[in-house]
């Protein structure tokens, strides 16, 4: 109240002195930075009173100047104050950099804003233009090529679909992926992908089930301010524990602090978006349903005789089946600021609905932030976000109800639109299948999530140089999903068409608390001493329930109260984290620094005896331009070097064995569970555990060099780096003689040795015409060094039967391993047996690794007056995807190639051994069925090497063209401040040797470790974006 | 700050406090099961695997099935399964019996009853183990991280296992209920009978001991002598039970998931056509929509054959056949018929009819195809008519491997010139244990050799 009193009486003051003044006169100008172009926000003042106002958008000012005034005083971010004549009229007033204008500062691990000059390590920013001009509304998917060192894969493109963001290369050697820490605002919040799971189902949720978000997709792009990549764990090292993957740091937007007048601000944008679907696999439309070149409507192949012969109609599946996604997005942003308080709302909503029938996307977000500056010693802020994100989403590989898998083995005979008998049952081209356009309809899945997070914090300076900080952040987040089997829908697990409810709800609570004691202090002239002491608390709890109930009994009532066979299963997990840490930064005349960082976590994760990990970091910087003469070419360069160990999360109860509740199957159907004709069954669990298991975490070593040249314009980083992944924690196969199939446990050294080099030249740079360019290059090589004494290969997961991801030692990590051509040792040809057809090796191969050989994004940002284009290519070289879409569809006779069925072949191979004409060239021709179905096909004696296929790719990722109107809101009397219209592309161009869907593209989701799966994925997209965006 | 602090401590002492257990101990899983629980599992298991893979792959290579061309049947259709592909059989053999281990190391001692059930039933695995991959970790297995490598013991040794573990499990079913501080209440194949699970031990007894016809030491009249202990009546056989929940029949299931992967296959469908209405072919195979029962030829195979029909598949919940009064009486046919015996087309057309009867649940009597004579009751017809009989169990396989009855024909479209004489190795196991014998699947095992 007080302080409210205290503002109030300020404002009267200034209006009475207003009116006192009654003498004044208009002084304007505009304010130019050294590029000639108008600063923003810059603060004007009246020398010696507390009128002031800010600059517009253009650099233009106004300012009521009493009489007597002699002086205005201009001042801006990153430029040396300046005084100049307050007398009336009309000037220009060139800025002219600070010395230390190089000072630029970034966000570094807990949200430390340090001078980018004294890191020891690499970090990139990411603006919120940028983030902009990717168009997407997933934060991460928004990232893909904009930095080194990263490598972003979507989904598909189905609304709402996940996106995995790797770091420096995956190096775990389990199921989990490597992602690192997602940070908002200080605090680590959730951006993990789960799938619902009955506590009864045996396989792998994410090979079947439909696409789910990554949960970063409740942070709205548009309240973005910046997005700081710290790659590698010297860059997270604060985070101990929890910062071996590195971390992606975001600062939501505020309002800002004004110089004087206060400032209203609000900036509104409206975005209509279309979206195609993109590549798609090459299907067949000559032959219809059948085998043997007979027509049958009993079998799921493509091998009937030619439609235009047998004057069967045909339809276009994908004509008829795929529309045009419409997304709307609106963002209202609302800032205010005074010299003291600031706030911003920021709300936004995003409605899409996608190119599969029936999916769709809704997010409503709330964000508000607000700062104050209580006193000179203490200042206090918040920042609150509610998220509503609801999807509707579609089925997707393998699952009989999957939408590609049931669209793309339709024969072409059959009219999809036909999907429903009188009865409202589903039609079917053939029994196991649903009907694609059924199972959009009427198999969704629809799931809700509500969630806040947030946190509030306090900063107090307790002497000079001497500041406590605490932040107390919160992520609350619940979740409640349905998934629908209508009646007569096959895709209900024991696919008999009795229809199938399932509910799933979950909630999340973390708590994380930061205490930092920070510490700045000049030492001497040159020496510099920065230092920190912290103590982190972190508190993880969740809850979960799946039900479900079989066999609808009323059509079209979803309760389980509906079904007569009800199932129910529940887990819970909680884990409680403690870290102390500390960080001291040495700085010698500003030009050498040397950094040394400790963290010690204790974890509830191993057991009560509250096991401690300790985490060290050093790294030290060098501006060896300072010891240069000055010159025009070079005027910024740092070496750097810095070594890390931190950790990559801790697992709970992995110390002790359990009883559980075993899955039954033999893998071909979804085998049987418990309650077992009311009969509850226990059996130990099939995986051992080592009680003295401890996190695993991640050595790296990494140098650097960074280069300014030519006033600025052209900036160069280069980074290499050499990481371990040590102490990997894997379920280590096992003899399952032992009576046990797994051993989880420490094993295992994975090795990442990369370079990532970036580059930005301003290529023009005048009033009008800025043009530049940049670039980026990453090179990640992954190498499984040991798994444990005796084993040398392990499977990432539970996998198809035939191809899995594995870690083998010598091996970069998540090969595809499975069977393969048996082949010649010198010739590699592939042997073949005496009637020609390729020989099955006996063992499984190492058969395709999907990690890619390099990745490349070439940007360029031009702009002329309003008017900005600009454009990102993507480019991924290498890195295999397992196509077994392509392989079903050949053996199915739908795939394109399979046309030409009726020739027969010879395989490129040499006769086996032990045949008559073993090691000559193979000459016995083969049918054209076989070839289709099993040598290029995963029917019979196939090898599923057949089928995988270069992912890479070179794709126009965005492109961009606006134009922004500016008014001059000092001079004229215009409503708006800005008015811009523009378009973005996303995705229109791409080339690829894919023989399929856009191969960015991912069966099992963010999380997970199976990486480069194709199974009837969902397509991706390409969009259509028009923008509209204005400020006030 | 000061209410900062107060909010953080706050927030530290609501939500440390909760479930403070939980944050150490998983909080979804207890540490050891109850006997009930546990001899639950293992029933539901072994059911699963003498129903599952190992059961319809068998099938295939003796003809009762084809695996047509769309999907995964295929490969068992020529011959060219995967080692890859065993470890879910493999893996849940053991896993079987390493829950039999338990419940008999933690309750056994107290509960005889269920001692002596779970002796039976890890018997059973055994078996079924050994006949499939031939020699096999017993006398070392089950040990967790004590041995990682298990040595393999030869088959011959683990047959003599499998009469150890029915012997001591005859033994146990012989305490008195007194001796039990809980009777076995929740077993779902004989309620917990203790002098039901005497007989099937003994019938089980029979069939290991018969299996062993190839090798000295070949002891028919031990045969004849468990036999006349055995089931004795197809009232007694053991059955898995299914139901229409959690626990369906997985000839049913397989059907649903993966239709028409598995077909009827001609030579047997042929075979029972030789002669006027065997009417099991009705029960055996479904005749909807093709106006009788097709089969598809071995090589060339066609979805359009019918498929498993009410004897195997009838419904979510048809009961799956483990160890039958049938089987036992074609046993003793056969050691008959080696014998010499007089009553060997007695005890034949006695198996025939009970065959019959069970397959058809009552309807068919099997009067008219049970018509052999001295003359014509030789073992070949025996196990030719038993290979008939035990369509559907696994039974089937092993005796065609150890008598070669009857003489089927190559797939010639495989990838082997001869019909697989054991599974290949379990690759898991392979790459994980350095004792491991993986022999080439066309090698036989010990007893068929």
């Amino acid at each position: 109240m007080k302080r409210i009193l205290t503002s109030l009486f300020i404002l009267m003051a200034m209006a009475s002195a207003q009116l006192s003044f009654a003498q004044t006169h208009v002084a304007s100008g505009r304010v130019l930075g050294d590029d000639d172009q108008g600063i923003i926000n810059a603060g004007v003042s009246v020398k010696g009173t507390t009128l002031g106002t800010v600059t517009d958008f253009d650099g233009n000012y106004k300012i009521n100047v009493p009489d007597d005034a002699r002086t205005l005083v201009i001042q801006a971010t990153g430029y040396a104050k300046q005084e100049v004549t307050a007398a009336a009229g009309s000037r220009v007033v060139k800025m002219v950099r600070e010395a230390t204008s190089l000072r630029e500062t970034v966000v570094t691990a807990l949200g430390i804003t340090r001078e980018k000059r004294s890191l020891g390590y690499t970090q990139t920013t990411v603006s919120s233009a940028d983030i902009e001009r990717s168009g997407d509304q997933n934060t991460i998917e928004a990232l893909a090529g904009k930095s080194a060192g990263i490598l972003v894969t979507g989904s598909g493109g189905t609304p709402g679909a996940s996106s995995q963001i790797i770091l420096r290369g995956n190096g775990n050697m389990n199921g989990v992926v490597s992602q690192p820490l997602f940070v908002v605002d200080g605090i680590p919040i959730d951006n993990g992908t789960s799938q619902p799971v009955a506590g009864d189902y045996p396989y792998d949720q994410n090979l079947t089930g439909v696409n789910e978000s990554n949960r970063g997709i409740d942070l709205n792009p548009n309240d973005i301010e910046s997005v700081s990549i710290l790659r590698g764990p010297a860059a997270a090292a604060l985070y101990g524990i929890n910062g071996g993957n590195g971390a992606i740091i975001i600062t939501t937007k505020k309002g800002r602090f004004g110089k004087g007048a206060k400032k209203l601000g609000v900036d509104f944008s409206s975005t209509l978006e279309y979206d195609k679907v993109s590549n798609l696999p090459a299907v067949q439309n000559v032959f219809v349903q059948g085998t043997g070149g007979k027509y049958s409507t009993s079998t799921n192949q493509s091998f009937g005789p030619r439609a235009d012969t047998s004057n069967i109609p045909i339809y276009d599946k994908y004509k008829n089946f795929f529309n045009t996604g419409v997304a709307y997005t609106n963002n209202l942003g609302l800032s205010w600021g005074t010299e003291n308080s600031t706030f911003r709302i920021g709300l936004g909503n995003t409605k899409n609905t996608g190119v599969v029938p029936n999916s769709q996307l809704n997010r409503t977000t709330v964000n508000f932030r607000a700062e104050s500056k209580l006193a000179d010693y203490l200042s206090v802020g918040g920042d609150f976000n509610y998220t509503n994100t609801a999807g509707k989403r579609v089925q997707n590989g393998s699952n009989l109800g999957g939408i590609m898998l049931t669209l793309l083995r339709a024969p072409i005979n059959y009219n999809v639109l036909d999907y429903q008998d009188a009865l409202g049952n589903e039609t079917q081209y053939f029994s196991a299948y649903d009907n694609p356009l059924f199972s959009a309809n009427r198999n969704p899945y629809t799931d809700v999530t509500n969630r806040v997070f947030g946190n509030i914090h306090a900063a107090l300076t307790l002497a000079k140089g001497l500041t406590l900080t605490n932040r107390l952040g919160v992520d609350q987040i619940s979740t409640n999903a349905k998934q629908i089997f209508d009646i007569s829908s096959v895709a209900d697990d024991n696919n008999d068409g009795a229809g199938q409810i399932n509910l799933y709800n979950s909630s999340s609570m973390s708590i994380y608390n930061d205490l930092i004691l920070n510490y700045d202090h000049k030492l001497s002239k040159d020496v510099d001493l920065s230092g920190l002491l912290g103590f982190n608390y972190t508190y993880d709890g969740s809850q979960s329930t799946f039900s479900r109930g079989r066999n609808i009994q009323i059509p079209g009532i979803y309760q389980l109260s509906n079904t007569n066979d009800l199932y129910a299963s529940s887990l819970e997990g909680y884990s409680r984290g403690q870290g102390a840490f500390g960080q001291v930064t040495l700085g010698y005349k500003s030009q050498l620094y040397l950094t040394a960082t400790g963290r010690n976590d204790w974890t509830s994760s191993y057991g009560r005896n509250g096991q401690s990990f300790f985490y060290p970091n050093a790294d030290l910087a060098w501006i060896f331009t300072d010891v240069l003469p000055k010159n025009s070419i070079l005027n910024y360069g740092k070496i750097r070097a810095a070594y890390a160990d931190a950790g990559t999360g801790p697992v709970g109860y992995l110390n002790h064995i359990t009883f559980t509740q075993p899955f039954i199957t033999d893998g071909y159907t979804n085998g049987v569970g418990f309650p077992y004709l009311g009969n509850q069954g226990f059996g130990p669990s099939n995986t051992l555990t080592d009680v003295n298991i401890k996190p695993q975490h991640v050595q790296s070593k990494e140098i650097g060099l960074e280069l300014r040249m030519f006033h600025n314009r052209v900036t160069f980083e280069a980074t290499g780096y050499y990481q371990l992944t040590l102490d990997n924690i894997i379920p280590l196969p096992i003899a399952p003689s032992t009576g046990f199939s797994a051993y989880y446990t420490n094993g295992g050294t994975s090795q990442n040795k990369g370079i990532e080099l970036a580059l930005s030249i301003d290529v023009l740079k005048s009033k009008d015409f800025k043009w530049s360019v940049y670039g980026n290059f990453t090179m990640d090589r992954s190498k499984v060094l040991s798994i444990n004494p005796q084993v040398s290969n392990i499977p990432i997961g539970n996998g198809f039967s035939d191809i899995g991801s594995y870690s083998i030692v010598g091996q970069p990590v998540g090969v595809f391993y499975g069977t393969a051509w048996e082949r010649d040792s010198t010739s590699g040809k592939i042997l073949v047996d005496a009637n020609g057809k390729a020989k099955v090796s006996a063992e499984s191969k190492v058969i395709g690794n999907p990690n890619p050989d390099w990745t490349m994004g070439i940007g360029s940002n031009f702009s002329y007056k309003g008017l900005s284009f600009s454009f990102l290519w993507d480019i991924r070289h290498g890195g295999d995807v397992w196509n077994g879409t392509w392989a079903r569809l050949n053996r199915l006779g739908v795939g394109a190639e399979t046309v030409n069925r009726d020739q027969t072949y010879t395989i490129d191979g040499i006769y086996a051994p032990g045949t008559p004409k073993a090691g000559q060239i193979n000459s016995t021709p083969v049918t054209g069925n076989y070839y289709y179905t099993t040598f290029q096909g995963d029917g019979g004696n196939f090898a599923v090497e057949n089928s995988l296929q270069d992912g890479g790719w070179v794709r126009l990722r965005s492109v961009n063209l606006s134009y922004r109107f500016t008014f001059n809101k000092t001079t004229t009397h215009n409503f708006f401040d800005y008015l811009e219209v523009g378009f973005t592309g996303k995705n229109l161009l791409l080339f690829t040797d894919y023989k399929g869907v856009d191969p960015e593209t991912s069966l099992t989701g963010a999380t997970s470790a199976f990486r480069g799966y194709d199974y009837f994925n969902n397509p991706g997209v390409k969009s259509y974006l028009i923008n509209v965006k204005l400020g006030l | 700050m000061k209410k900062i602090a107060i909010v953080a401590a706050l927030a530290v002492t609501l939500f440390g406090c909760r479930g403070k257990d939980n944050l150490f101990v998983n909080p979804n899983s207890p540490v050891l099961g109850t006997s009930a629980t546990m001899l639950t599992e293992i029933e539901v298991a072994t059911i699963n695997s003498f129903e599952g893979d190992i059961n319809r792959t068998g099938s295939i290579y003796i003809q009762h099935h084809v695996g047509t061309n769309l999907g995964q049947g295929q490969e068992a259709q020529e011959y060219a399964i995967t080692q890859l592909e065993q470890d879910n059989n493999w893996t849940q053999l053991y896993a079987t019996m390493n829950n039999c281990k338990l419940l008999k190391e933690n309750f056994g001692a107290t509960r005889p009853y269920y001692d002596g059930i779970t002796s039976i039933l890890m018997a059973m695995n055994l078996g079924l183990l050994t006949d499939t991959y031939g020699d096999a970790p017993y006398s070392e297995s089950l040990v967790g991280d004590v041995n990682l490598y298990p040595k393999f013991d030869p088959q011959e040794s683990i047959y003599v296992a499998i009469q150890g573990l029915l012997d001591d499990a005859i033994t146990k079913l012989a305490t008195a209920p007194a001796d039990n501080l809980e009777t076995p209440g929740a077993d779902m194949i004989y309620a917990g009978d203790p002098a039901m699970w005497t007989k099937a031990a003994y019938t089980l007894k029979a069939r290991y001991l018969n299996r062993l016809s190839n090798k000295p030491g070949y002891d028919k009249a031990a045969v004849l002598d468990a036999l006349s202990k055995g089931i004795s009546s197809s009232d007694g056989d053991a059955m898995g039970p299914h139901d229409a929940a959690s626990g369906q029949n997985q000839w049913y299931a397989f059907q649903n998931a993966r239709t028409n992967y598995l077909v009827a296959c001609e030579t047997l469908v042929d075979s029972m056509q030789l002669r006027p209405n065997d009417l099991r072919l009705y029960y055996y195979f479904d005749s909807t929509g093709f106006g009788g029962v097709v089969g598809s030829p071995v090589a060339a195979t066609t979805t359009s054959a019918s498929p498993f029909g009410a004897y195997l598949a009838g419904g979510a919940a048809t009961p799956t056949p483990l160890v039958t009064y049938t089987e036992a009486k074609f046993i003793e046919a056969e050691v008959k018929a080696r014998m010499g015996d007089a009553s060997t087309a007695t005890t034949l057309n006695d198996a025939i009819q009970a065959s019959a009867a069970k397959v058809t649940g009552g309807v068919y009597n099997g009067v008219n195809i049970a018509t052999y004579t001295a003359a014509t009751a030789t073992l070949s017809r025996v196990m030719y008519e038993k290979w008939i009989a035990m369509y559907g169990q696994t039974e089937a396989y092993s005796d065609y491997r150890r008598t070669g009855v009857p003489k089927l024909i190559p797939n010639p479209e495989a990838a082997l010139p001869t019909i697989p004489g054991r599974f290949p190795m379990s690759q898991q196991e392979r790459t994980s244990n350095p004792n491991t014998i993986s022999l080439p699947v066309t090698t036989p095992v010990w007893w068929a050799q």
